[in-house]
C-alpha cells in the first residue's frame, strides 16, 4: 500500500527531526554551560563549576515537557506550511485509506503524486549548523579567556610574591649602526681558537685580543669606544664611505664600554674577563706528617693529582732533607722529577712517585720536607702545602739524659720499655746461636714483660688488673676468699660486709689522674704495647720491634709534655738623669693639642639618592638641581662599582643613566629603570651605624615653664 | 533629589510599562514567567545602578553590637612613621587568615625582600618585621600578603630623619683609653667633640674633633651652652673649682645640659652623684659580667665591679644578670644626670664588638642629651589617614597665633581649651601620597595619606567597632555585581527568546 510507504517516510522524517532538535538543544545547553563556567572561572578561578553548570543547562533545555519531542502532527504541519503543493492535506496520508471519504481519497491520491516529487526535506539542519558553530565559537573564546585569566593570575602571583629581580638589559644599539662583528683572539696559553660574535656584550679570556668591526648605515665622521668612562679607543674607517670601522684592544680587566658615534653615546655593554686559574694540587698520599718507625721500610709512595683550567706545563717535587740536631742541622735541597712528560699539556694529571729515603741520604733522626710545585701554560706557579716525613732517631730515645733531669714523672716505666727493646734487639742478634726452644721461651718472657708493663700503665687509666695467664711471677692479688682480719670494730660495718661479697673491677678514681689528652696518648701507647706483646708471644721479635719503638716514642713525648721552654731576653732602660728627678718643675711642659676633622662618608649621599629615586616613583614632580647633583654623584659611585663587577651592576648603571638623561630633558623617569637603580643602590649601601640622638621638645611653652618653676620652689 | 529616588522611580515606571506590555499581549502563554523575568530584569538593573550596601546611612537607634566577625587580611598594624637614621624599622601587626592555605606576608622595599612571615591556615597570628632602613628621607615600603594570589598589598610609608650630631664635652682627670675611644668613636660619626684631659697639676691636654679651637681652660656658662652633653669622670669634676662647678650645676638644672659621670666608689658626694649611692663588692677579682642593655646582652670582663644602689627617682639603665645597676639616670632640674660605674667598655672595641659598644653609649648619651628645642611639632591624630576622609592634625607650638598650611592650603586651627599650646585642625586630603604640613614658622612635616582601598580589613573592622552593624540588614555583604549581570542577562534572554517561541 502506498500509504504505508508514506507513513514510513513521515516516520523517518519525524525521527530525524527529533534527533536534530535534540542535538541542537544539547549543543545550545553546552554552549550556555561553557559561557557560565567561563564567567565563574573569571570570578573565582575554579573549573569544577563546569559539571553542575552543564547538568543545570541541559536539564533546563531538555526536561521541560520534552520540548525536543517531535510528533507526527508536527511533521504534517511542517509539510503543510513548507510545501504549497501539499495543499494543506498532508494529514490525510496518515489516516488509513479506507476510512477516508471519497473526496479525501481523491485528494490523497493527488498529493501522493505531489509528495513523490518533493525531495526528503532537511528541517532544522540550518539550526543545527548554527548551534554547532556557536558552540565551537564559544568554546574557542572561553578557552582563550581561561588561558588569559590563568596567565594573568600567574603573573600577578609572581609580581606580588617576588619583587622583580633585576632584569637583564636588552642590548640596544645605536640606530646608525647596522652591525658589529667582534673577533676575540684568546691568548696562546688557552689553546683556544679565534671566535667571532655579533653582540656588543662580550666575555673574553684575560689577555685576549679584541677586534671590533662596526658597520654603519650612513657615513660617520668619528667612531670611538669609551672604556669604563675613562679610556677612549678611536676606531679607524676602512672604506672611503666611512661606513666600515675597526679598532682593537686587549681584554686586561673587566668593566664596561660604550660606543660613541659622532658624540652620541650608546648603551653600556659589559666586558667580562675570564681569569686564568692557578693549578690545583692535591696530595693523596702520604699524610701531611708521617713518621716511619724503626724497622719499617724507608720509602714513601707519593700520589698527587694536579689540575688546571687550560693546561699544566710542568710539575715537580721540591724536597729538603734536614739532618743533624741542635746547631749542627744541615739542609739539603733537591728537586725530584715525576718522570712524566708534560709536553701534551693536559689539564689533569695523576702523578705517582716512590721516594727512597735512603737514596736521599736520610739517616735516623733526619727529616724530609717536601712540597709539589706545578706550573701552568700561563706560567702561573702553584705550590702545595709543606709535607713532612720523619725518621726518628732511636738512639735519642735510649738517651737517659732527659730522665736524669729534675722532672721525672715515671722513670721506671720508661726504663722498662727501653729495656725490653734492648733485650729484643739482643734476642734478634742471638737468634742464630740459640736453640729454638730457648729462643721461643725468651721471646715469650719478653712478651710477658711487655704485658706487665702494659698492665702497670693500664692502672693509670683505671683499667682492671687481670690475671696473668702463664705467668706465675705475678702474684695473685685478686683472690676471692677475702680472708680479711676479723676485727671486732668492724662488726657492724656495712661497707666491709659489702666488700666481702662484691667484686670490684675498674677503679673509678684511678681514671681521673690525667687530662683527656694525656689519657688518649697513654691509650695509644697501650695499643702499641699490645701489638708488641702479640708479636713477641708469637716468637716474632723482629716484627715486635717497630711497635716497641713507637710505644717508647709515645712515652717519651708524654714525658716531654710537662716541660716548657722560655727564651732568655734582655731589657735596656735609658739612663736616668738624677739632676732632673723629683724637682716638680712643670714650666717646660707644653700643653698638647690635637685637632682633627673627619670627612663625611660617601655613603651619606647614596642614602639621599635612594630617597630621591623613591620620590621619582610617584612621578608627581621633577627633582631640583641639588637632588639631580646627588643622583649624578650616586651614578658616578655606581660606575666605579660597575668597573669591578660589571655583570652585577651594569643594568643598574644603565638604568641610572637613563633616569638622569630623562630628568635632564625634564621628563619623568621610567618606573622600571628607577626600580633597578634603587635595588642596586640599596645593595651597595652599608648598614647605617646606630648613633645617639637628642629627643625633641617644643620650646618656650609657658605652661610647662611655670609648672617647672613651681616645682623648683618647693 | 538624591540619585536613589530618581533611579527607583524610573525603574518602577519601567517595570509597570513592561508588565503592562506583557499583560496586554494576545498570547497569554507563560505569562507568569514573563512577568517574573521582567521583574527580575528591572530589579537587577536597579541594583546595578544603585550603590546598595555602601555608605548607606544607618540610624543609630537600630544599632546593635554583634560579635564582630574579623575580616580576612591584616587586622591590625603599627609602625613608627618617622625613625632616626640608623635605628631599626619594626612593623608589628595581626593577620587574620581565614583561608584554607597558609598565607605568606612579605615586607619589601627598593625591589628587595626585607622580611617575611607565614601565617598558617585558619589562624589569627601576630607578626613582627624588622629591618634597618639604609636610605635617608622618605620612602614607601610595601607589605604584601600572598597565598595563591595576592590577597592584600599595602604601602608602608616611612621617613628616615637624618642624624643630628650631638656636641659632646669630655673632661678627664687623667688620660685613659675610655675617653680616647669614646672621642674617636663619636668623631668618626661626625659628632663634635672637645676634650680636656688633665695630665699634671694645672696642665691639660686639649682635643678638638670636628670643631674649631676655642678656649677650654675655664668652664663658663657660655661655653657649656654650646654643648649637649658633658661627659666627665668623678675625679675631674671633683678637681674643678667652685665657680666652674656652679656653672655646670646651673646649666644642668636650668638649661637642660646632660651630665654623664663616670663615677667610682672613692668619689666625693656632690650634686652630680647624690642620687646614686654606690656599693663595692669585697671580692676584687676579675670576672665576666653579662650586661643587659636595651634588650641585648653583652659580656664584659670587669675587676671589682661597683654597683649603684637603687633609690627613688632614679632609673636603672644598665644592669647585670643579678639586677645590680651599673648605670642609672635621674632628673636634675630640667636636665638629666647619668652615672655609670663602667670604665673599661673600650675593650669591646678592641675585641671588635662594635655592636655592644654602640648599644651602651647610644643608651647613655641619648638618655643624657639635652632635648632639642623645636618651635613647632606636628602630630597626626588619625592612625591611617585616607584620601577624601577627614584627618585630625595637631600642632604644638608656643606661637600665640600659629598659621599653618597643608599642601599649600590654609589649615584653620582651633586652640585647645585646657592646653593653650595645642592647636587642632581637620584636613581632607584630596590626593593619596605624601602630604606637607607647614607651620608658619618653618619646618615641614611630611605625612602620608593612603588610598581609599588601602587597609580594607582594618577599615572594615573599624566600621564594625563603631557599631555600624544593624540587626535588620546584612547590608555589608554586597552581592558581587557579576551575578546581578548574569540574572539580568538571563531575564532579558528569556524575554527575547520567549517571543520567538511558538
Amino acid at each position: 500500500m502506498a500509504d504505508v510507504r508514506y507513513l514510513h517516510r513521515f516516520h523517518v522524517l519525524r525521527q530525524r527531526w527529533q534527533m536534530y532538535t535534540l542535538l541542537s538543544r544539547v549543543l545550545a545547553g553546552l554552549t550556555m554551560a561553557v559561557v557560565f563556567t567561563t564567567l565563574v572561572y573569571m570570578m573565582h578561578g575554579a573549573w569544577w563549576w563546569a559539571i553542575p553548570n552543564t547538568i543545570l543547562c541541559l536539564a533546563a533545555l531538555l526536561l521541560p515537557a520534552y520540548s525536543w519531542k517531535v510528533t507526527e502532527a508536527d511533521v504534517i504541519r511542517y509539510f503543510n506550511i513548507t510545501y504549497p503543493e501539499m495543499e494543506e492535506s498532508s494529514g490525510l496520508l496518515l489516516k488509513p485509506y479506507e476510512q477516508l471519504t471519497f473526496l479525501e481519497q481523491l485528494q490523497a491520491q493527488k498529493i501522493t503524486q505531489a509528495l513523490d516529487a518533493i525531495p526528503t526535506p532537511q528541517p532544522l539542519k540550518k539550526h543545527l549548523h548554527i548551534c554547532l558553530l556557536a558552540f565551537i565559537l564559544v568554546m574557542t573564546v572561553s578557552a582563550g579567556i581561561g588561558w588569559w585569566v590563568h596567565m594573568e593570575t600567574k603573573r600577578a602571583v609572581k609580581e606580588s610574591g617576588t619583587p622583580q629581580k633585576t632584569a637583564a638589559v636588552k642590548e640596544n644599539i645605536l640606530p646608525e649602526i647596522s652591525g658589529v662583528t667582534i673577533s676575540i683572539q684568546p691568548p696562546v696559553y688557552t689553546r683556544k681558537a679565534k671566535r667571532q660574535q655579533q653582540q656588543f656584550n662580550l666575555e673574553a679570556e684575560e689577555g685576549a685580543q679584541l677586534l671590533w668591526e662596526i658597520r654603519t648605515n650612513k657615513p660617520v665622521a668619528a667612531l670611538q669606544l669609551v672604556l669604563n668612562d675613562t679610556a677612549w679607543i678611536t676606531l679607524q674607517a676602512t672604506d672611503k664611505t666611512h661606513t666600515q670601522w675597526t679598532g682593537r684592544a686587549a681584554a686586561m680587566r673587566a668593566g664596561f664600554y660604550q660606543v660613541q658615534l659622532d658624540g652620541k653615546l650608546s648603551d653600556l655593554y659589559k666586558i667580562a674577563v675570564i681569569k686564568d686559574q692557578t693549578p690545583v694540587i692535591n696530595i693523596l698520599t702520604p699524610k701531611a706528617y708521617t713518621i716511619i718507625d724503626y724497622g719499617m721500610p724507608t720509602r714513601i709512595a707519593l700520589k698527587v693529582s694536579v689540575a688546571d683550567d687550560y693546561g699544566i706545563s710542568n710539575a715537580h717535587i721540591q724536597a729538603t732533607v734536614a739532618s743533624g740536631s741542635g746547631e749542627a742541622v744541615k739542609f739539603k735541597e733537591q728537586p725530584i722529577n715525576f718522570g712524566e712528560s708534560f709536553s701534551s699539556a693536559g689539564t689533569q694529571y695523576t702523578l705517582e712517585k716512590t721516594i727512597d729515603l735512603a737514596a736521599l741520604g736520610m739517616q735516623p733522626g733526619s727529616e724530609l720536607y717536601f712540597y709539589i710545585q706545578a706550573q701552568d701554560n700561563h706560567r702561573q706557579v702553584a705550590r702545595s702545602g709543606m709535607y713532612m716525613v720523619v725518621l726518628p732517631d732511636t738512639a735519642q730515645l735510649m738517651n737517659i739524659e732527659g730522665m736524669a733531669n729534675s722532672m721525672n714523672l715515671k722513670p721506671e716505666y720508661f726504663r722498662s720499655q727501653r729495656q725490653i727493646i734492648i733485650e729484643t734487639e739482643q734476642l734478634i742478634r742471638d737468634k742464630d746461636t740459640l736453640a729454638e726452644k730457648t729462643f721461643q721461651r725468651r721471646s715469650n718472657d719478653l712478651g710477658i714483660d711487655q704485658r706487665l708493663l702494659r698492665l702497670r700503665y693500664g692502672k693509670f687509666l683505671g683499667e682492671e688488673t687481670e690475671n696473668n695467664i702463664g705467668d706465675d711471677r705475678l702474684e695473685e692479688e685478686h683472690d676471692h676468699d677475702h680472708a680479711a682480719a676479723n676485727d671486732a670494730k668492724d662488726f657492724n660495718n656495712a661497707e666491709k660486709i659489702i666488700d666481702q661479697f662484691s667484686h670490684k673491677h675498674d677503679i673509678a678514681e684511678d681514671a681521673t689522674f690525667f687530662d683527656p689528652a694525656t689519657k688518649s696518648q697513654l691509650k695509644a701507647t697501650l695499643t702499641e704495647m699490645w701489638n708488641a706483646e702479640r708479636e713477641l708471644r708469637t716468637y716474632q721479635p723482629q716484627a715486635a720491634l717497630p711497635y716497641e719503638y713507637k710505644a717508647l716514642r709515645l712515652l717519651k713525648d708524654l714525658q716531654q709534655k710537662s716541660r716548657a721552654y722560655v727564651a732568655k731576653t734582655s731589657v735596656r732602660t735609658p739612663p736616668l738623669k738624677p739632676e732632673k728627678r723629683l724637682t716638680g718643675e712643670l714650666d717646660k711642659i707644653i700643653l698638647p693639642l690635637r685637632q682633627q676633622q673627619t670627612a663625611p662618608a660617601v655613603t651619606d649621599k647614596m642614602a639621599y639618592a635612594l630617597a630621591i629615586l623613591e620620590t621619582l616613583k610617584s612621578g608627581s614632580h621633577l627633582p631640583d638641581a641639588v637632588s639631580l647633583q646627588v643622583l649624578q654623584q650616586a651614578a658616578r659611585q655606581l660606575a666605579t662599582e660597575t668597573a669591578t663587577a660589571p655583570a652585577r651592576y651594569l643594568p643598574a648603571l644603565q638604568a641610572m643613566r637613563q633616569i638622569l638623561a630623562a630628568l635632564e630633558q625634564q621628563q619623568n623617569a621610567s618606573p622600571a629603570a628607577v626600580a633597578i637603580a634603587e635595588q642596586a643602590l640599596y645593595n651597595l649601601l652599608p648598614l647605617p651605624a646606630r648613633l645617639p640622638q637628642a629627643g625633641n621638645a617644643t620650646a618656650n611653652i609657658s605652661l610647662s615653664q611655670q609648672y617647672f618653676m613651681n616645682l623648683q620652689k618647693k | 533629589m538624591p540619585l536613589h529616588y530618581i533611579v527607583l522611580i524610573i525603574c518602577l515606571l519601567l517595570l509597570v510599562f513592561l508588565c503592562r506590555k506583557e499583560w496586554m499581549r494576545a498570547n497569554r502563554k507563560r505569562l507568569t514567567a514573563r512577568l517574573l523575568a521582567s521583574l527580575l530584569a528591572v530589579v537587577s538593573l536597579a541594583y546595578l545602578i544603585l550603590p546598595i550596601g555602601k555608605g548607606r546611612p544607618v540610624t543609630p537607634a537600630k544599632t546593635v553590637l554583634q560579635p564582630t566577625d574579623t575580616p580576612n587580611g591584616i587586622a591590625a598594624i603599627y609602625w613608627p612613621r618617622q625613625i632616626n637614621a640608623g635605628s631599626a624599622l619594626q612593623v608589628q601587626g595581626l593577620f587574620n587568615n581565614k583561608e584554607n592555605h597558609p598565607v605568606k606576608l612579605l615586607l619589601s622595599g627598593f625591589n628587595e625582600r626585607l622580611d617575611s612571615a607565614t601565617i598558617p591556615a585558619q589562624q589569627q597570628q601576630s607578626f613582627i618585621f624588622n629591618t634597618r632602613p639604609k636610605h635617608a628621607g622618605r620612602a614607601l615600603y610595601s607589605l604584601t600578603a600572598v597565598a595563591k594570589d595576592t590577597i592584600e598589598k599595602e604601602t608602608i610609608p616611612l621617613e628616615v630623619l637624618p642624624v643630628k650630631p650631638l656636641k659632646v664635652l669630655l673632661l678627664a682627670a687623667a688620660p685613659d683609653f675610655e675617653h680616647k675611644f669614646l672621642a674617636g668613636w663619636l668623631s668618626q660619626n661626625g659628632y663634635m667633640v672637645a676634650a680636656r684631659t688633665a695630665i699634671s697639676k694645672n696642665k691639660y691636654s686639649y682635643t678638638y674633633l670636628d670643631t674649631t679651637r676655642f678656649p677650654l681652660e675655664q668652664l663658663t656658662p657660655a661655653l657649656l651652652d654650646a654643648f649637649d652633653v658633658l661627659v666627665a669622670d668623678a675625679a675631674a669634676l671633683a678637681a674643678l673649682n667652685a665657680r666652674e662647678l656652679a656653672a655646670i650645676r646651673t646649666q644642668v638644672a636650668d638649661k637642660g645640659l646632660g651630665l654623664l659621670v663616670k663615677t667610682d666608689s672613692g668619689a666625693a658626694r656632690n650634686f652630680y652623684n647624690q642620687p646614686f649611692p654606690l656599693t663595692a663588692l669585697a671580692d676584687k677579682s676579675e670576672r665576666p659580667v653579662t650586661l643587659q642593655l636595651a634588650g641585648t646582652n653583652a659580656m664584659l670582663r670587669m675587676e671589682a665591679p661597683v654597683y649603684i644602689t637603687s633609690t627613688p627617682g632614679t632609673q636603672a639603665l644598665v644592669t647585670d644578670a643579678q639586677q645590680h645597676i651599673l648605670a642609672g639616670s635621674s632628673l636634675y632640674g630640667s636636665g638629666k644626670l647619668v652615672n655609670t660605674t663602667l670604665h673599661n667598655t673600650y675593650s669591646w672595641l678592641l675585641a671588635g664588638n662594635r655592636e655592644s659598644y654602640q648599644n651602651l653609649w647610644l643608651l647613655l648619651l641619648q638618655k643624657a642629651a639635652r632635648t632639642r628645642p623645636q618651635t613647632a611639632q606636628w602630630f597626626i591624630g588619625t592612625a591611617l589617614p585616607r584620601v577624601r576622609m577627614p584627618v585630625t592634625l595637631r600642632l604644638e607650638t608656643s606661637t600665640p597665633q600659629p598659621m599653618a598650611t597643608v599642601n599649600g592650603a590654609r589649615l584653620s586651627l582651633a586652640q585647645d581649651a585646657v592646653l593653650p599650646f595645642q592647636w587642632q585642625g581637620t584636613y581632607w586630603p584630596t590626593q593619596a601620597g605624601w602630604q606637607e604640613a607647614v607651620a608658619a614658622t618653618g619646618d615641614t612635616c611630611h605625612w602620608y595619606a593612603f588610598d581609599e582601598n588601602a587597609w580594607q580589613p582594618i577599615a572594615a573592622r573599624e566600621q564594625q567597632r563603631q557599631g555600624s552593624i544593624t540587626a535588620t540588614g546584612a547590608d555589608t555583604a554586597t552581592l558581587p555585581k557579576i551575578y546581578v549581570v548574569i540574572v539580568l542577562l538571563l531575564a532579558l534572554t528569556f524575554l527575547w527568546v520567549e517571543e520567538k517561541m511558538v
